[in-house]
């Protein structure tokens, strides 16, 4: 039987096909995306600097990464143009901060407006308010707009560093924020201590967690879907380390081995605007999860071991990446350097002409943007975001990651469930 | 071209471009006499929930005067005198009175998250609970075909009465197909008149929804245009800029609330207590470019002693919205505060016309007699060149007439 099932809810519109065996359990799911606006084709010919304003508007809800993936892509341009750009430590710790906070506020909105929500829904409970979560992700983007202005959609990262000139007010304030969210994750998200919840990771005892996260964790026991929504166990980040991990063995990541396939897509006679992306012609899976197990962090390693990369591995990874964010914001807040410049220029984009690319671990996985420039004007842009790994939809042979996930699942409203613990995100898939 | 040149020189010059903020007393007891009618019709009124406005904000440990602060500063926004006020307080508690349906198209869902973010005393609560948010397909319970359902019986049930808030492009390219709703796959285009025939007023959120933003810049590769090119005959509001600020959003639907109007517009049909006035008029820089001194290139001195961002192509001059007085995220900050400059997000073609640091000679964009100290009204027309405004205006004349024909509750 083929069903088909519509996803929605923060990221904008997927549909999903299931086919079914007569039990409904789930043989096999294609994934389509159903909206385009051409942004790649609206950024060639534009002088190069306009990406930094067309960039962020790929996406209102990673904007951030897109605009530090579009400003690293100009800095390798210049690199590879034989003119290197240098970024102060001041700089470049700005930037981490304010792409931290991206990355923070997503992860908590994914877990209280999609996941408790949703598993909740599906047990036929009234769905939890979650205004307190939009209260502490406002935290956060204020936190995160101190720096850069405004959130969604700033444009203060430039090839050479940032406009912003903060001073101590801002940093203290910035600390304050941070005080607060970190007591919102302990309080609120885990119910224990950060320490409590490692050994948590640890001794596989996360359903006794008292927090919002015990709650979804226990909701997916109910479920019996904990161990479910095993992929391809092909991980890859190609953010700030390269390295891409296929069955348990690690190596060097290299950039050109990605590639997009586009057979899936309405030019080709397919039902979707999405393009797959491929690493070494295969899918990988990027996120929350791919980071933790390449930079081999104990807890979720740990996890991996007994669970492999099932539900309860994935939801884990991403509530463990949100605290070890906070640490690394407020060790970079306290270790600012204020009296750094922030800006150093670079030579005048009309003179560079060669091609750059700029890559961003953004909250759902490598987000990649590679151009080609000449005297300061894009001939080529092209633009690979975190969702077309994870949701990249395959044949029924060589199904993508969140594809494999759903196979085998019981139902249609759990492998929909599934596919939400990948984190969805329409909006930029289709750019 | 001369009768179009004509055609926009009357338009921004008319009466209607220009921002009164004091239209004398007569005038205000009339509305104020208005408004307590209009109170008294929505008091009678079955709310859309049981949310009771005053419990949460108890709940939420926000006192009286913590609430009538947020009142007061909410009826200066809205151009209205301080003895509004009360009203404006009374209003807020009745916004589970006014029914809003909210449509996601062709974007990039940066205003919902903008909404999401929106500040005021805890105003996520008034914004998600108390409006009554009848349908927003990404942040409501219901999914799929559940949501369809609710937008159905949603338009039926506040037939005639509820706010339509649009957020993003409609594609006209390939007859509508880059960008499809539902499972019947209904264009973009269908689904938003379908939804905006039985609504009060339509409101166009955000730079896509307002004159197409983004995906209709050159050479908009899926004929991407804005919502008042596709609504007629339907009260339109415009709150540009990408994204939208969301104390602009709030005010539009406390000002229905409190007048059952939609707030004075400009030809543009944005709401004149939003974009009556230019982000340079509210600065905090514009005192350094009174004093001649601008940052020459970022990361200089002047950048660094926050000098004017003119010179590196700040757009504020001839930007009109509140962004300097509102600022963003609860008001920490804005661009200019991070050294960046205005762009003109909520100015029609900024993508084209106003992006980045191209100076604003480079930017095709001149006022009509020269310099940057013009009025409001000269300089809406150097802003926008023929073809721009081409659409505007038959827009703005073709929705203009549509809500004096449409003499439902909405007329001025």
């Amino acid at each position: 039987m083929i069903t088909h099932e519509l996803i929605e809810r923060i990221e904008g519109e997927a549909v999903l096909d299931f086919q079914t065996d007569k039990s409904g359990r789930v043989q096999e799911a294609a994934i389509r995306f159903l909206h385009f606006r051409g942004i790649e084709a609206i950024l060639e010919g534009r002088n190069a600097l306009d990406s930094l304003v067309i960039a962020p508007r790929v996406c209102g809800i990673c904007g951030h990464s897109h605009l530090i993936a579009a400003v690293r892509m100009l800095e390798s341009l210049y690199e590879n143009a034989g003119y290197p750009v240098t970024l102060t430590p001041k700089a470049h710790a700005l930037r981490e901060i304010t792409l931290s906070c991206e990355l923070i506020q997503n992860h908590i909105k994914w877990l209280y407006l999609v996941m408790l929500h949703e598993s909740g829904k599906l047990l036929g409970e009234e769905p939890p308010v979650a205004l307190k979560a939009l209260y502490v992700t406002s935290q956060v983007n204020q936190l995160c707009a101190l720096f850069s202005g405004q959130w969604p959609h700033s444009s203060y990262a430039l090839p050479g560093g940032v406009t912003c000139d903060p001073t101590h007010i801002e940093v203290m304030q910035a600390l304050k924020i941070l005080s607060e969210v970190e007591r919102f994750i302990e309080d609120e998200v885990l119910g224990c201590g950060t320490e409590l919840f490692e050994s948590h990771m640890k001794n596989d005892t996360l359903g006794t967690l008292k927090g919002d996260f015990g709650t979804l964790l226990r909701n997916f026991e109910r479920l019996e879907l904990l161990d479910s929504g095993k992929s391809h166990g092909r991980f890859l980040v190609l953010g700030n380390e390269r390295i891409a991990m296929a069955f348990d063995v690690r190596s060097n990541a290299q950039p050109d081995l990605v590639s997009e396939d586009a057979s899936q897509t309405f030019e080709n006679g397919g039902k979707t605007y999405a393009k797959n992306a491929l690493y070494n012609g295969e899918f990988y899976e990027g996120g929350p999860l791919a980071r933790a197990l390449v930079q081999e962090r104990a807890g979720i390693s740990d996890l991996y071991r007994i669970h492999g990369d099932s539900a309860v591995t994935r939801l884990c990874a991403r509530v463990e990446e949100m605290v070890l964010l906070c640490a690394q914001v407020r060790q970079l807040l306290t270790s600012l350097d204020l009296s750094q410049r922030s800006f150093i220029p670079p030579a005048s984009i009309e003179t560079i002409s060669g091609s750059g690319i700029g890559i961003v671990e953004a909250p759902r996985g490598s987000l990649i943007h590679k151009a080609r420039i000449e005297k300061g004007r894009i001939m080529e842009y092209s633009i690979i975001t975190p969702t077309q790994w994870n949701l990249g939809n395959g044949p029924s042979d060589n199904p993508g990651t969140a594809q494999k996930a759903m196979i085998g699942v019981e139902s249609i409203a759990k492998a929909s469930l599934i596919f939400r613990t990948f984190d969805v995100c329409s909006v930029c898939t289709t750019h | 071209m001369s009768d179009k040149v004509e055609a926009v020189k009357k338009l921004f010059t008319s009466k209607s471009s220009r921002v009164e903020t004091n239209k004398g007393d007569t005038y205000y007891q009339e509305l104020f006499a208005k408004c307590e009618a209009r109170l008294n019709e929505m008091r009678s009124n079955t709310p859309a929930n049981k949310l009771d406005f005053t419990e949460l904000l108890e709940e939420n440990g926000i006192d009286r005067r913590e609430f009538m602060k947020w009142a007061s500063a909410t009826t200066a926004m809205l151009m209205l005198p301080p003895m509004f006020t009360p009203l404006v307080a009374d209003a807020a508690v009745m916004m589970n009175r006014a029914p809003v349906i909210w449509l996601e198209l062709q974007d990039c869902a940066g205003n919902s998250e903008a909404l999401l973010r929106a500040d005021g005393p805890k105003i996520d609560e008034i914004v998600l609970d108390i409006i009554s948010l009848e349908f927003h397909e990404t942040l409501q319970a219901a999914s799929g075909f559940q949501a369809e359902k609710q937008l159905e019986e949603a338009m039926e049930h506040f037939k005639g009465k509820y706010l339509l808030f649009v957020e993003g492009s409609i594609p006209m390219g390939m007859d509508g197909q880059y960008g499809t709703i539902g499972a019947a796959g209904e264009t973009f285009h269908d689904h938003l008149v379908r939804c905006a025939e039985n609504a009060a007023a339509v409101v166009a959120v955000g730079a896509c929804a307002t004159f197409g933003g983004i995906p209709a810049a050159a050479p908009n590769p899926t004929g991407a245009v804005g919502v008042m090119d596709v609504v007629k005959n339907k009260p339109l509001i415009n709150i540009p800029a990408c994204p939208a600020n969301p104390a602009n959003m709030v005010g539009v639907i406390l000002h229905y609330v409190l007048t059952g109007q939609v707030p004075e517009l400009d030809s543009l049909l944005r709401p004149k207590f939003a974009f009556g006035y230019r982000i340079h008029d509210n600065c905090e820089r514009r005192a350094h470019f009174d004093a001649g001194e601008y940052v020459e290139e970022w990361g200089d001195v002047g950048a660094q002693n926050n000098f004017c961002l003119y010179k590196m192509g700040c757009k504020g001059p001839m930007t009109f919205n509140n962004c300097s007085i509102v600022r963003y995220n609860e008001a920490v900050n804005w661009p200019i505060g991070v050294g960046r400059g205005c762009i003109g997000c909520s100015e029609p073609d900024f993508w084209d016309k106003y992006a980045y640091e191209r100076p604003m000679a480079d930017a095709k964009i001149k006022a009509p007699t020269g310099g940057v100290e013009k009025t409001v009204d000269e300089f809406g027309l150097g802003m926008l060149t023929a073809a721009g405004i081409g659409i505007a205006i038959h827009a703005a004349a073709s929705t203009v007439a549509g809500k004096r024909e449409n003499s439902g509750e909405n007329h001025e």
